[in-house]
């Protein structure tokens, strides 16, 4: 009996490293180094006692970043509602969270709509993790009233 | 001081359990550079931070519907070090280790530990409970509080029945969806004993611990839920995903379970009774979702021990037919009960 329990044993053991190996390949986010160092990095921008509207409440957002998160509202759907909407709760500081690991982009957020917040915004930091995650932080233009 | 024949004796008698100690030494230096090279908490580990965090500095509960030991447990670690989710991530998975050790132990006892070796060692050496037992997750938590309430239940000190309850009530604060897999195994044992005394010290120490569980999450946040609406939808059109993706969850081994199945010894020894309802009954719940984002490979987690256990049976079965030991013989190899 103890023959073939090594022998399963063997052949388990073997077949786990390579599944692990796999798990991480799917899992390579949990991984990466730049991940935190970059949230922390764009925690320090943010003046202390600032809210910072996010697109999306992330665990990581919520557990990393210091200062009060606000979700987008749902009802936002467009870039001037958005702005309407940190203009008249005078909130300064946008992060744009993209991970395709986890969700797919909004829409607001894609790369063309992105183009668009750079006329009321000014970003203040990108960090880059991989190629499917991305923070970048944007500041709202202090012109801007109602 | 001992003489040279009484150490190799005990070396001899003992030769699976130094195999299993320098396994469990081996496996946790392995584990522990997997735990050690991760860089970020999972989503779901990161919740339990939040929600660890919520609870040491009383500010409102950011998920209420996760099961909150393992927030409470990162809590009280933080109350002694200081909130730092590194120490964290290196606490937690020592509850995988926890669950493979008792595993072994409990089975020793019982079925001998040869058997135990091949159970525990397929069990840690699983890739999805080795994967998420490195991380802030409760696959681990619960599992080990799963396997610690069998040890108890399987237990003839009426001492330990106690302990049972308590470990039942802890499987529900870990994970809520456990209290299914080790209420089949309370019942089942029930069953088999029929001793009102087993039964009715493990429900009035159980009871305690799932309702205290229940009324402080209600203190905290207002309500109590158990899971989130769109994952408490079953059906009695199971999905085949745990069956079709058997052999990738659980390796080769898994081609024995149903040769397990087909022995009239199975049947015979009421101990197994226990790992064919853990086992059965898991696989029905988790296949009775309809969700199909929640057919993961990682919530066979808790019932993989009641695999592996199936999967040694039927070798031990098969290792029992006299024409095996026959063909074994001629090609000269001998069983070890045989030689004792």
């Amino acid at each position: 009996m103890i023959g073939v329990i090594l022998l399963i044993l063997t052949i388990s053991a073997v077949g786990a490293i390579s599944e692990i190996e796999n798990q991480q390949h799917a899992h390579k986010i949990f991984y990466n180094y730049k991940f935190i160092p970059a949230i922390v990095n764009i925690s320090d921008l943010v003046p202390q006692g600032s809210s910072v509207v996010v697109s999306h409440t992330h665990s990581y957002l919520k557990y990393f970043i210091p200062h009060k998160i606000i979700k987008i509202p749902n009802t936002i759907s467009s870039e001037k509602s958005l702005l309407y909407y940190m203009v008249k709760n005078n909130l300064t500081y946008l992060l744009v969270y993209d991970n395709r690991h986890y969700f797919p982009v909004n829409p607001l957020f894609s790369d063309t709509g992105l183009k668009n917040l750079r006329n009321d915004y000014k970003q203040i930091a990108n960090y880059v993790i991989d190629d499917k995650t991305k923070f970048q932080l944007y500041q709202l233009n202090k012109n801007w009233r109602f | 001081m001992w003489t040279k024949t009484e150490y190799l004796g005990l070396l001899k008698s003992h030769k699976v359990d130094i195999l299993f100690i320098i396994f469990i030494i081996s496996f946790t230096a392995y584990f522990y550079s997997y735990v050690s090279i991760s860089a970020i908490p999972t989503s779901d580990g990161a919740e339990y931070l939040n929600n660890a965090r919520s609870w040491l500095y009383d500010t409102p509960i950011s998920s209420a519907y996760r099961a909150q030991l393992i927030s409470w447990i990162i809590a009280g670690i933080w109350q002694i070090t200081g909130e730092n989710w590194l120490i964290i991530k290196y606490v937690i998975p020592v509850f995988t280790l926890g669950a493979g050790i008792i595993l072994y132990l409990l089975l020793r006892k019982h079925k001998g530990n040869l058997f135990a070796f091949g159970v525990s060692t397929l069990t840690l050496l699983n890739p999805h409970l080795f994967f998420w037992g490195t991380y802030i997750m409760t696959e681990s938590l619960s599992l080990f509080f799963i396997v610690l309430s069998l040890y108890f239940i399987k237990s003839e000190k009426q001492s330990h029945w106690f302990l049972a309850g308590i470990s039942i009530g802890l499987t529900f604060a870990s994970r809520y969806s456990t209290l299914i897999e080790v209420m089949t195994i309370f019942v089942v044992e029930c069953i088999i004993r029929k001793d009102r005394k087993f039964a009715t010290r493990t429900i009035m120490s159980a009871t305690p611990i799932i309702i205290g569980t229940i009324f402080i999450v209600y203190l905290k946040v207002g309500y109590f839920v158990g899971a989130q609406p769109s994952d408490t939808h079953f059906t009695f059109l199971l999905t085949p995903y745990y069956l079709q993706n058997s052999l990738n969850i659980w390796g080769f081994a898994v081609l024995l379970v149903p040769v397990a199945f087909l022995f009239r010894r199975t049947y015979k020894a009421k101990y197994n009774y226990t790992f064919i309802a853990w086992f059965i009954v898991s696989l029905l719940f988790w296949s009775a979702n309809s969700n199909p984002i929640l057919h993961l490979p990682r919530y066979t987690v808790q019932f993989t021990p009641a695999v592996y256990f199936l999967a040694i049976l039927a070798i031990e079965n098969i290792s029992k037919i006299n024409i095996v030991r026959k063909s074994f013989h001629r090609i000269g190899i001998v069983f070890s009960d045989e030689v004792k």
